[in-house]
């Protein structure tokens, strides 16, 4: 028989490996990683594929976008449509640069804040609803620390897949560029701006993991929190811009949008500003700066309440 | 009359509750007493029976030891330590099975049992001890939403064991048991109790197997413990009854005699047209052979002479009865 006492709670390193695990492990998670590299491969394959300038269909379109853009353009106070027709502006090699590297990375980088919302609720909230939640804290009675582990490695691991997911998609969407555009134009800044997109989108998936993981602890179960935060997506844009129209632009949608836009070679706004609070971030030109503290304000009430309830309250 | 609990408990007691006192709030927004003056000691190298019917306050208690409830007032103390002040000092000599077993239903027994493992630094030789102690290691590799209750059972038990505890707390570990698994399970704690020293509270319903396997019985009633002491102890402390059962058209006539010699009887209908004659049976000796001697020289020939033993089952209702009695006189109403 070689089950041993042990004589304490368990130590840092092995209560981080033993989390790390845990967090990995459930099917949905796993096979969510497995197949995201099929995903971004599929999405370079589709934007290759799909880049037909020359095609009499895609070119009214293309028209009928470029006129979309310049009434959108000319509401603003500075916009440089006048100097852009419209086969200059899509012929131009340097758009599908642009678009491919930023347009389809922030598009991306949006759709991994998304998973990343519901990989937070569901590391929060399946072990409350398995009752696994009873068994932890009974191993480890510090509340705290065990709050604290997850929330982070919740939070590490979004920020890690968005990482990876951008060094993994960015050659491939470059190549694109390469092989059916231009690189011309791409100076120093441009791929220090794309390092610093990056670098940005990467910490808002890793936080609105953490906002989703709190949203969990916080309601003890995964479906109450899904449908809190999918409510909000759906209807709180709808109401602010109804009540209160000056803070439509520190939604969520206006968050990511903000966080993520950067004017890199053209003007490229109207092709990816989606959804109301996201035109309007982008109209007012909300900096990322206040972007991430709108993010934050969303965020630190629920993170408090959500480690006060568990440190602070019975978890039975 | 209250019967008053006896907590006094052994010397050597591992586990101490003292007038433990825990509410919660209900959704009606009223408060609930769940434990109200919990006082119990668990004694070292025992296995305790926790008995109590529904929200009687049993799992609250058990809770309260594992530091998932805290208690409004009152001490815990576990290993010398006080609770849940000095929780993680004794965390890791407790093993739990709380609520019924509680896994990851897309992972296996054994992937479950690893993750949970991990946290006590158990590696694949402790997991599969543990899935071969509770008899599932042959279903090790399946996933856990295909166990049937039974094994779900035994894995929360697994789980339970996989950190090497010296105190195993169980709730409601005999649920879903098919009749060999519970006799499996009965050998498993006598065994961890007489080979490990290992000390096991078990909360059941199942009165039978808490008198067959458990040293030291505490029933519980409204958050309070009514009755706390030794299994033997207690059957020891109860009365056995003689039971004469005898043919319908000589009850009268075994009656008379009996009643006419001393004994206080009653009286009820036996099974195949006879009647069932009880009378008090004092210990050592329940007078068998005179009761017999009287009838037959009367010629009443009793078709069945039999000592009716007391049983924990007995006690627990008797208990819980008095209690009961004893709640409507109103004697605790003072300390609400």
């Amino acid at each position: 028989m070689t089950l041993l006492a042990k004589p304490s709670s368990p130590p840092l390193s092995r209560f981080v490996r033993a989390e790390l695990h845990r967090l990995l492990s459930p099917k949905p998670v796993r096979y969510g990683l497995l197949a995201l590299p099929a995903i971004l491969l599929a999405l370079a394959v589709s934007t290759f594929l799909s880049h037909h300038t020359d095609v009499a269909a895609a070119w009214r379109a293309a028209e009928a976008a470029y006129r979309t853009y310049a009434e959108e353009a000319a509401t603003r106070p500075a916009g440089s449509v006048e100097t852009l027709s419209p086969r200059e502006f899509f012929d131009d090699p340097r758009y599908l640069m642009t678009k491919a590297s930023f347009v389809d990375l922030r598009a991306v980088l949006s759709g991994l804040s998304l998973a990343a919302l519901v990989l937070g609720v569901l590391s929060g909230g399946a072990d409350w609803s398995s009752r696994v939640m009873l068994t932890l804290t009974a191993a480890e009675p510090r509340r705290t620390r065990l709050f604290l582990v997850r929330g982070l490695l919740v939070t590490a691991v979004a920020t890690a897949t968005a990482v990876l997911t951008s060094v993994f998609l960015l050659p491939l969407l470059l190549g694109v560029a390469v092989f059916k555009g231009s690189l011309a134009d791409a100076d120093g800044r441009y791929w220090m701006v794309l390092a610093v997109i990056v670098a940005r989108g990467a910490v808002l998936v890793g936080l609105v993991a953490l906002l989703g993981y709190s949203l969990a602890m916080l309601t003890r179960r995964t479906t109450t929190a899904l449908g809190i935060a999918l409510a909000y997506l759906v209807a709180s844009g709808r109401i602010v811009q109804e009540y209160v129209p000056a803070l439509a632009e520190y939604q969520l949608s206006g968050i990511t949008f903000a966080v993520l836009n950067e004017r890199l070679l053209m003007e490229t706004d109207r092709t990816t500003c989606v959804g109301e609070g996201a035109c309007l971030a982008m109209r007012e030109g909300t900096t990322a700066t206040t972007a991430f503290l709108a993010l934050s304000v969303h965020l630190l009430p629920v993170v408090a309440a959500a480690w006060w309830r568990f440190a602070r309250r019975d978890v039975g | 009359m209250t019967q008053e609990p006896e907590h006094t408990g052994p010397s050597d007691a591992l586990v101490r509750f003292d007038d433990v006192r825990k509410s919660f709030r209900t959704a009606r927004g009223r408060r609930q007493q769940a434990l109200d003056g919990f006082s119990m000691s668990i004694p070292r190298g025992s296995i305790v029976g926790l008995l109590g019917p529904n929200g009687s306050g049993k799992t609250t208690a058990l809770k309260t030891l594992l530091g998932l409830v805290r208690p409004d007032s009152g001490s815990v103390h576990a290993f010398g330590h006080a609770l849940p002040k000095d929780q993680r000092h004794v965390a890791g000599r407790m093993g739990a099975l709380i609520e019924g077993p509680a896994f990851n239903a897309s992972l296996t027994g054994e992937h479950n049992l690893r993750l949970i493992g991990e946290l006590h630094g158990a590696g694949p030789t402790e997991v599969a001890e543990a899935l071969e102690l509770v008899g599932i290691a042959q279903a090790a590799r399946r996933a856990y939403s295909g166990y049937s209750l039974g094994m779900k059972q035994r894995l929360g038990v697994a789980g339970a064991l996989i950190s090497g505890p010296e105190l195993l707390v169980l709730d409601e570990p005999m649920n879903g048991l098919d009749p060999e698994a519970v006799r499996d399970m009965r050998e498993l704690l006598k065994r961890l109790r007489d080979e490990r020293g290992m000390t096991v509270v078990v909360s059941s319903h199942i009165l039978a197997e808490v008198e067959l396997v458990c040293d030291w019985v505490t029933i519980v009633r409204n958050g309070r413990v009514i009755c706390d002491a030794g299994v033997s102890e207690l059957i020891s402390r109860g009365t056995e009854h003689l039971v004469v059962r005898v043919h319908d058209t000589v009850t009268e006539q075994a009656v008379a005699v009996l009643e006419r010699h001393g004994h206080t009887l009653t009286r009820a209908a036996g099974p195949r047209g006879t009647d069932e004659l009880r009378m008090p049976a004092p210990r050592p000796h329940p007078h068998a052979p005179e009761v017999l001697r009287l009838l037959t020289a009367q010629n009443v020939y009793p078709r069945e002479l039999l000592v009716e033993s007391v049983s924990l089952e007995d006690i627990y209702v008797a208990a819980v009865r008095a209690a009961d009695a004893a709640a409507e006189d109103g004697p605790f109403d003072e300390r609400r």
